[in-house]
């Protein structure tokens, strides 16, 4: 449903060049929508490329819990089931706010991954792959897409969202072997990074001549003495001018007071709405990071309080992005790294199990308001529509409209974006 | 090994002691002394081989900056550099690399480097890491072996208050089994057994779950005991239990006693009738079992080969930039060492040695692949030229601690505060303290503490691993923000008295001050192109001359040339 009062058009000022050709240096107001006719602006966003909003729930959510209750049975846990804008399907009561967006969303309840470590697991889920190779990682999901989407648009094309005393799981694995380009800028707390205000007494002038003389010092130097790390340090210098440059990108105090009021006060609301403000700025993929899952101990509480603070965001967040048009072209994923035990342990926890498990997706080449695979009564194996991790990310490729056999390269060694797999052609619009 | 009989703690360690002592007493004496100083024969096994490498020596500025990275963290000053090139003695490298090692500072990068090992940055729980540091800097300055090293750290249970620092690798583990069995084997042993915690290692056929729980039993049986009386946790350990495990794979289950990787079993002792079965406690205190499996560890931990051979690769990869097996904490057949006899004869001859650290690190000094310059590599890929033995010397990144207190030197913070120091001691010793020698006999606590609060804010900066994990220092756009718009490193620039800035306002000559400026931050002289580069962006701004040598020197201190150790 269209509201058109959601809109402030002072707030967004719209140019047709930002928005197709990626962001001049400095220059008045960033890309967005204002002043436009839904339609024009769906248009101007569909010519613009696809982009991907990544919500990754670290730890692993509970299925049970979520996507796939089994309510009054074995393992099920004391939540009901909740019905859903989806017809004939029902979510865990802990989502009620997403159950009423659900209809955007399509969600898949036959996963099987094999894989029940946290890292590795995380690798495959994020990487497409199920480790490395000789000599090497494989790039992930968002250092791949921001390299075969990315060019021309709004730098940084890769951004990750995630809490300051969560480093690490900013950092795992990411741009690989495609180089420091395609790396990922992570900002935390929902602020922008730190130190993209130069200090008052270097003006415009002063700092372009401090690259200058940083430049040529390295200039002699590299025909000596280059190597990946070289590179990448002094691209560090380049990345960071680009962000100088993109710091409003994230201003969030740019957004509109009601809004920040939807989105609520708290840490993954705020994240929720950077995400949405970036996205609208055309940057090409975007990872979210809620923690954590990783329920091992009083599972029940612990999923009733971080789906709590999931829930109402998301929800907003994907109205949202329906609201602006960006559905069409902004492939929606929301997973963890696997699922949890049907069996409930003596801590009240539930242990980490891939061998059946849940996400939804939906959104840029994706067939809304589907449920596709389905376990047994008892949420303990998969008896329909499964589907393993690359699959998975043969199904990510072509809904954005990318051949997942499609090479990258490592040097001149070509490697596939992700292991052999189907993808699910039953969903794909 | 099976103890037959019960033998007291006490009684125990010190048996495995003497065996230890025994053991390298008689391989010393098996093989008649050498001879052959070790960097000649790793010379011999790199360089003399039939189509090898033929190596470029460095330059004497590029060396020295090399050697007192390595050895004491952080880059040469100024004058050192100059004194070391107007030095013309033969054996000056030599006489340089004893210098370094005997110097405060080699103890204290020492340390630095073995709490990143041992400690991965942990926070501290249950010792203050003062303590800890304090500790391994004493044993560094005194040159304690490495197998005593590790004796004291693997065998003391922290009751003793004068070793209770060397606890610090279990109590901050808070005698976790799964943390100790991973840690123990990756840095005492150079493999890292992580993934073999829950089956065998799937992409590691040599890293078996049995090797991952046959460690776990030494200290399975190891708990955290709050001592009240003494108000500090300690070690206790229970007298029994078993150390079973499932693979999470198969399902197979296995059961084992403690043994590290092939080595032998140590079985319980099996009891006389009316022996004592419950460990035994005083009122308060944490129990002592009739037999402890854990002081069964340190021996053989040291006893088998591999830990000699773990801490030879590592301390290559200290100087080399890449360890022979590489990474350092994965040695398994299937990542084989790059020259598996220059590894065999690194592993024998510091046990020779009798693990002495200072000595090993001083013959990898003066090897000619140590002194020789890194293979030039315009294109940027990073080819192992043909014919070498798969060996190189490494371009390689400074670490965070290196590359903030380098940055302390370079900007010439260390001059300002040792002049400051200097000017605070009485006025009769103020005279002494100021001749050139004396300079070093200022207490390099006093300077570090001075100094460390700036130098932890640029270091926390630069570390990109959690802590717990191996020590990684990815490169980001956040650091780069943080060099080009954070408060530190134009702070450390400003001039104050005695730092580079002020030394070089001072300077009308050019030519000295493109000297003073290059010596000092990049440890090299200039070439004449680089004075003229100096001299025209001076030229350029005559008005504002202090911001335009303060912007120079930031060049320099964020260039490729600085980060780097080459």
């Amino acid at each position: 449903m269209w509201k058109s009062s959601r809109y402030h058009a002072a707030e967004h000022q719209f140019s047709r060049r930002t928005f197709l050709g990626g962001l001049a240096a400095g220059g008045a107001g960033l890309g967005g929508l204002a002043g436009l006719s839904r339609r024009a602006a769906a248009e101007q966003i569909k010519s613009s490329g696809k982009r991907v909003l990544l919500l990754f729930q670290h730890g692993g959510l509970s299925q049970f819990e979520s996507w796939d209750p089994k309510p009054n049975t074995e393992f099920g846990g004391p939540f009901a089931a909740i019905p859903t804008s989806i017809p004939g399907v029902a979510v865990s009561e802990l989502l009620p706010y997403t159950a009423r967006q659900l209809h955007h969303l399509t969600i898949l309840r036959g996963l099987s991954t094999e894989d029940t470590l946290h890292d590795s697991a995380r690798v495959r889920m994020i990487t497409g792959r199920s480790q490395g190779f000789v000599g090497g990682q494989y790039p992930s999901f968002g250092a791949v897409c921001g390299k075969l989407l990315g060019a021309g648009r709004t730098q940084p094309a890769y951004v990750k969202l995630t809490g300051r005393d969560n480093w690490h799981l900013a950092s795992l694995v990411d741009a690989a072997f495609l180089g420091p380009e395609c790396a990922p800028v992570v900002a935390f707390d929902e602020s922008a990074p730190d130190h993209l205000v130069p200090p008052a007494e270097l003006d415009a002038a002063r700092l372009a001549r401090l690259d200058s003389l940083r430049n040529q010092a390295n200039a002699r130097f590299e025909r000596q003495r280059k190597s990946d790390e070289t590179a990448a340090y002094q691209s560090s210098f380049d990345k960071a001018r680009q962000l100088m440059r993109q710091k409003d990108l994230f201003n969030l105090s740019r957004e509109s007071a009601a809004d920040h009021a939807r989105y609520g006060s708290e840490p993954f609301g705020q994240r929720c709405l950077l995400a949405r403000r970036l996205l609208e700025h055309d940057c090409t993929f975007v990872k979210l990071n809620h923690l954590n899952y990783d329920a091992h101990f009083e599972n029940f509480d612990n999923h009733l309080r971080l789906l709590g603070e999931f829930d109402r965001p998301f929800a907003t967040l994907l109205e949202d992005l329906d609201h602006r048009g960006m559905l069409d072209t902004t492939l929606v994923i929301v997973m963890g790294e696997f699922g949890r035990t049907p069996k409930v342990n003596s801590s009240i926890g539930r242990d980490h199990w891939a061998k059946s498990w849940s996400m939804v997706l939906g959104g840029c080449g994706i067939k809304p308001g589907m449920v596709w695979g389905g376990t047994n009564a008892t949420g303990t194996e998969v008896v329909d529509g499964q589907v393993t991790a690359f699959d998975l990310f043969h199904t990510f490729y072509r809904a954005l409209g990318l051949d997942p056999n499609t090479h990258i390269y490592n040097g001149d060694q070509p490697l596939t974006l992700t292991e052999s797999g189907k993808p699910i052609t039953e969903i794909l619009a | 090994m099976k103890l037959e009989h019960l033998v007291p703690l006490r009684v125990q360690i010190l048996f495995a002691l003497i065996i230890i002592v025994g053991l390298s007493f008689g391989s010393s004496q098996a093989n008649a002394d050498p001879g052959v100083a070790l960097h000649h024969e790793i010379d011999r096994l790199l360089v003399s081989v039939p189509g090898a490498l033929v190596l470029q020596p460095a330059d004497d500025s590029e060396f020295l900056r090399r050697v007192s990275l390595d050895l004491t963290g952080q880059i040469p000053s100024g004058a050192a550099v100059r004194e070391f090139l107007m030095d013309h003695a033969t054996d000056k490298r030599a006489v340089v690399i004893d210098r370094l090692l005997e110097s405060p500072a080699y103890s204290r990068q020492m340390q630095q480097v073995f709490d990143t090992w041992l400690m991965q940055r942990r926070p501290d729980r249950n010792v203050p890491n003062e303590q800890w540091t304090s500790y391994l800097r004493e044993a560094f300055s005194t040159n304690k072996p490495w197998d005593q090293l590790a004796i004291e750290v693997l065998g003391s249970d922290g009751t003793n208050p004068q070793t209770r620092a060397a606890a610090k690798f279990y109590l901050d583990r808070e005698c976790n089994t799964d943390d100790l069995a991973r840690d123990i084997s990756a840095v005492f042993l150079g493999r890292n057994h992580r993934c073999a915690q829950c089956h065998d290692h799937p992409i590691v056929p040599d890293y078996k779950q049995s090797d991952y729980f046959g460690i776990a039993a030494f200290v399975d049986r190891t708990f955290l005991f709050d001592d009240k009386v003494r108000k500090q946790k300690v070690m206790a350990e229970k007298a029994e239990g078993v150390t079973a495990f499932t693979s999470a794979l198969t399902q197979i289950r296995g059961v084992t006693p403690p043994r590290i990787l092939d080595g032998p079993e140590f079985c319980d002792p099996i009891l006389e009738k009316g022996d004592s079965t419950a460990a035994s406690s005083a009122e308060g205190a944490p129990p002592i079992p009739p037999f402890s499996r854990r002081a069964q560890l340190p021996a053989a931990v040291v006893l088998h080969p591999a830990f000699s051979r773990n801490m030879a690769n590592r301390l290559w990869a200290l100087m080399f930039g890449r360890g022979i097996v590489d990474p350092v904490d994965l040695d398994h057949a299937g990542n084989p060492p790059a020259h598996p006899v220059l590894l065999q004869l690194l592993s024998e001859r510091f046990v020779q040695m009798h693990y002495d650290i200072r000595a090993f690190l001083r013959e990898l000094a003066l090897t000619e692949l140590y002194g020789s310059a890194l293979p030039s590599s315009p294109t940027g890929s990073a080819q192992i030229p043909p014919g070498n033995s798969g060996v190189t010397l490494a371009l390689r990144k400074l670490t965070p601690e290196q590359l903030a207190w380098s940055w302390l030197r370079a900007t010439g913070q260390v001059d300002a505060e040792l002049q400051l120091l200097v000017s605070e001691l009485p006025s009769d010793d103020q005279k002494s303290a100021t001749s050139a020698g004396s300079l070093r006999s200022i207490n390099d606590s006093k300077l570090y503490e001075r100094l460390t609060v700036d130098a932890q804010k640029v270091i926390k900066v630069f570390v990109t691993s959690l802590p717990g994990e191996a020590s990684r220092s990815e490169t980001t756009a956040e650091q780069a923000l943080y060099l080009l718009n954070g408060p530190i490193l134009r702070k450390w620039i400003s001039p104050r008295p005695g730092n580079l800035l002020d030394r070089l306002m001072h300077e009308t000559s050019e030519i000295q001050l493109t000297e003073e400026l290059f010596l000092n931050v990049l440890s090299r002289p200039p070439v004449s192109q680089e004075t003229s580069w100096v001299q025209e962006t001076l030229a350029a701004s005559p008005a504002e001359r202090v911001t335009t040598i303060s912007d120079l020197i930031e060049a320099l201190l964020t260039s490729t040339e600085f980060r780097f150790n080459h």
